[in-house]
């Protein structure tokens, strides 16, 4: 078979997750193509978590809601997810702590009921790690290398990967006795990809850009970036922090982009809302940031571990004023490495703030990807000119922090190196002195249009839109996230349909857009909010009618059969 | 002209506390320059309201932050740049008001900045409300009958927060305030001074302060002595002490940092291959 769907679930703090992933590492060593969204409510443990593995011989942008293999760690499990089983799928379930009634027997391939805890026992491990037993009996089910499986725990657990090799060993050795039939997945190179989340992606394309400082205050679903951040400070070369509150994070951040270290912040909505006023003095101070806005469902504290893409509108209009803001929403793990890397460079070419906006479905979900930091280069910020520079050095010259330039971007100069550097919230002069007269008033206002122009016109350059055409009059257009459903859709449908992705929100793409949308019979947009917040955006900027909406605000993303479904409907 | 003048114009009222709060600023500047801390090694942050102007009157580097926020600025500014001395200048509004949870936790970090609070008991920029340090029954705008809200102590309230330097100076006494300010920065980790600052538009206290202000240094009080430093936190009606409540020399945030990251050296490619 070319690809399989797999579902692992249990209660919170059984390490659900944990084992979804170990399956998803090994095929990965494999060389299989992994994608992995995890499901979890809002609570630390009982509930009900799980984790769906799409493993493919071909790249895969999403996770599948019909189940192939299920691996349940209790009974809730098995009840939560009936819909999803196929005629043909196996369940795998923990027979020391489940019980399979004989109809649901009838209605799968085959029930393979492993005593995980007793081997557990046997082995003199702890509880939790049942869940490798599952991670085990999953990936002998499908003939995978344990080769493959063993080196997952070396890497994850380290000196204490023993015992979870001791557990994976004997239920391999028992699992494939008591199974009827295993899958049998194509064979693959192996690989050599990263599998990784969308928060880890974005940290590293950061960094790969020169990140030096990363601040943030835990929210879901940004807060992975501050445990992978924290968990790799040394070898990522940052420093790292969690202070009071969100107000804090923006401004200690803006603290240290005045001094010179390149800042990064990450939050969900509603601390996006707390920064809301620094944003608005990192672009009167043309002080560089970078900030991440990993959406969930709103309004308000609204569904904190799910996903949504209702932001989009509201962050473009961030900060009160009028200031250039760069928007950039990539749509997977690659394009959140390459496009946080270019979204922390433009910060600092324009002296201006930069959001990257993500959503849950991205930010958590893994994708195996190749990433390369070498390919991201570091921008430094505009220099003085060199005799200009000497003349300062020596005392011979004052400093302007907001010297008038032709594109309005100021040479950038840092306090402690012989200079006086005044930045400020209030309206200044060109040395950073205040002022309030009209014409100096203007002036001000006027470099900072400049630098709005400036952007618009060098960004041209950029990708700013993503596309997949084929040749279709039929296109769907969509944003972020969504964008994994979508090209999965359109595998389902026998009409080869073009798929239109703006990576760009500010400075939108409208040349390149109008051009992709011009030849085309039918549009659909596919976005996860109530309003079509992407196709209004459209219609604003390119006065472009997109008439079909497939929208879906149920704070669980896209599956990409239905999505399927409802394209065809509208074709 | 001095050399950490500016060419802006000074605004603040005639008989302002803030003329007084400058100059001893300038002063501690000339000194530090003496002892080889150069001007460019200084950074200052500032809130918003009239205390913030003193941006403009400084020839040093700094950020006019927004209101309540300099202390969170000036946190950024010494991690960002730990050779910086770094002083955050605020208002009473600033610092006790939308900024307080900045100030509590930049103590309890022992983040190593001065605070330098312009205690004017008012807001002044927007005409006269009540803040946290503002006694009751101040008739104000907003307050038309009289403040009905107790004041906050900001000494006893610093030293409740792990503060590791909190005096009280006094706009009405330059020299001592100058000895203060010049130790505050000295001081390595967090270090505040509430200044007691008169503002002649709206409440003129010059006298009442005058009369009522005296120098713990010349009294047996231990800065060192907690207990004693909150005891002497409380006495501010009929008698004010102005000086070192307290101070205690301990670890500084970046001294806790530097303690736990031995090994700072990149690798990226070492953690993407962990990934794969």
């Amino acid at each position: 078979m070319k690809d399989i769907c797999i579902l692992v679930g249990g209660k919170a703090g059984e390490g659900v997750r944990a084992s979804g992933e170990v399956i998803g590492r090994a095929l990965n060593k494999a060389g299989y193509y992994v994608y992995i969204r995890d499901d979890y409510p809002s609570l630390i443990e009982g509930g009900h978590n799980f984790s769906q593995v799409h493993a493919s011989v071909e790249e895969t942008f999403s996770q599948r809601k019909e189940i192939d293999l299920i691996g349940a760690f209790d009974e809730r499990t098995v009840f939560e997810h009936r819909d999803e089983f196929k005629s043909d799928s196996i369940l795998v379930v923990n027979s020391n702590k489940v019980e399979v009634d004989s109809e649901l027997r009838e209605e799968v391939k085959d029930v393979v009921g492993l005593p995980i805890s007793d081997w557990r026992k046997e082995v003199g491990g702890p509880e939790i790690i049942e869940n490798t037993g599952f991670a085990a009996a999953i990936t002998s089910l499908i003939s995978l290398d344990p080769d493959y499986l063993n080196e997952v725990f070396r890497q994850e657990y380290g000196d204490k990967a023993g015992i979870n090799i001791s557990l994976a060993e004997k239920t391999i050795g028992e699992c494939k006795d008591r199974c009827k039939e295993l899958f049998e997945l194509d064979e693959v190179d192996e690989g050599g990809k990263a599998l990784l989340s969308g928060n880890q992606s974005i940290l590293l394309g950061a960094v790969s850009a020169g990140l030096d400082f990363y601040v943030a205050y835990p929210m879901t679903p940004a807060t992975s970036i501050l445990h992978f951040a924290a968990q790799n400070q040394e070898e990522l070369g940052l420093d790292v922090m969690q202070p009071e509150n969100e107000i804090a994070v923006i401004n200690i951040a803006l603290g240290a982009s005045f001094a010179g270290k390149k800042s990064m912040v990450a939050t969900s909505g509603g601390g996006y809302d707390l920064m809301q006023e620094t944003i608005s003095l990192a672009g009167m101070s043309e002080t560089p940031i970078l900030l991440i806005e990993a959406q969930r469902p709103g309004p308000s504290t609204g569904v904190p571990t799910y996903t949504s893409q209702a932001d989009l509108k509201y962050v473009l209009e961030a900060g009160h004023g009028e200031f250039p803001h760069i928007v950039i929403a990539p749509g997977d793990v690659r394009q959140a490495f390459y496009l946080t890397g270019k979204a922390l460079n433009h910060a600092w070419r324009y002296q201006t703030p930069v959001t990257v906006l993500v959503d849950k479905h991205l930010s958590e979900s893994l994708k195996n990807t190749e990433i390369d930091p070498d390919k991201i280069e570091e921008t430094e910020p505009k220099k003085l000119p060199k005799e200009q520079n000497n003349r300062l050095e020596h005392n011979k010259e004052t400093y302007n922090r907001y010297f008038l330039t032709e594109d309005g971007v100021s040479p950038l100069k840092f306090p402690g190196n012989d200079v006086i550097v005044k930045n400020s919230s209030y309206e200044h002069l060109e040395n950073g002195l205040t002022t309030e007269k009209p014409i100096e008033v203007e002036k001000m206002q006027e470099k900072r249009l400049k630098k709005t122009q400036k952007i618009k016109k060098q960004l041209r350059n950029e990708q700013r839109v993503w596309s997949k055409e084929t040749g279709s009059d039929t296109s769907v257009i969509t944003w972020g996230s969504t964008k994994g459903a979508v090209i999965e859709a359109t595998k389902e449908i026998e009409d080869p349909i073009s798929v239109i992705q703006p990576l760009y929100m500010w400075p939108f793409p409208i040349k390149e857009l109008k051009n992709k949308l011009s030849n085309k019979k039918t549009v659909i947009s596919v976005e996860a909010n109530s309003t079509a917040q992407l196709t209004s955006l459209i219609k604003e900027k390119t006065e472009i009618n997109i008439d079909n909406t497939i929208l879906k605000y149920n704070s669980r993303p896209f599956y990409p059969k239905e999505l399927a479904k409802q394209i065809m409907e509208v074709i | 002209m001095d050399e950490f003048d500016t060419s802006a114009t000074n605004t603040w009222c005639p008989g302002c506390g803030n003329f007084a709060i400058l100059r001893s600023f300038k002063d501690v500047l000339n000194n530090l320059n003496k002892e080889e801390v150069k001007k460019e090694d200084i950074a200052i942050t500032t809130g918003i309201g009239c205390h913030g102007k003193i941006f403009d009157y400084l020839d040093v580097s700094g950020f006019y932050s927004i209101h309540g926020r300099a202390a969170a600025t000036a946190t950024g500014i010494k991690i960002g740049n730990p050779d910086l001395e770094v002083i955050s200048f605020e208002g009473d509004g600033d610092a006790y008001n939308e900024g307080i949870s900045h100030l509590v936790h930049a103590a309890r970090r022992n983040i190593d900045i001065t605070v330098l609070v312009h205690d004017n008991k008012i807001y002044a920029l927007t005409t006269g409300q009540f803040t946290p340090t503002t006694p009751i029954g101040y008739k104000g705008k907003s307050t038309p009958k009289g403040n009905i809200e107790p004041p906050l102590n900001p000494i006893e309230f610093m030293i409740a927060s792990k503060a590791s330097f909190v005096a009280r100076g006094f706009a009405g006494d330059r020299k001592h305030l100058k000895n203060l300010i010049h130790k505050s920065i000295k001081h390595k980790g967090f270090s505040i001074i509430n200044i007691l600052q008169p503002t002649v538009a709206f409440q003129n206290t010059w006298k009442y302060f005058r009369e009522r202000v005296y120098k713990l240094q010349e009294t047996k009080h231990d800065p060192k002595n907690k207990i004693q430093a909150i005891k002497k936190s409380k006495e501010n009606e009929q008698k004010i002490p102005i000086g070192i409540f307290y101070k205690k020399q301990r670890k500084t945030y970046q001294q806790a940092i530097n303690e736990q990251t031995t090994n700072k050296k990149q690798n990226i490619h070492k953690v993407i291959e962990n990934l794969k």
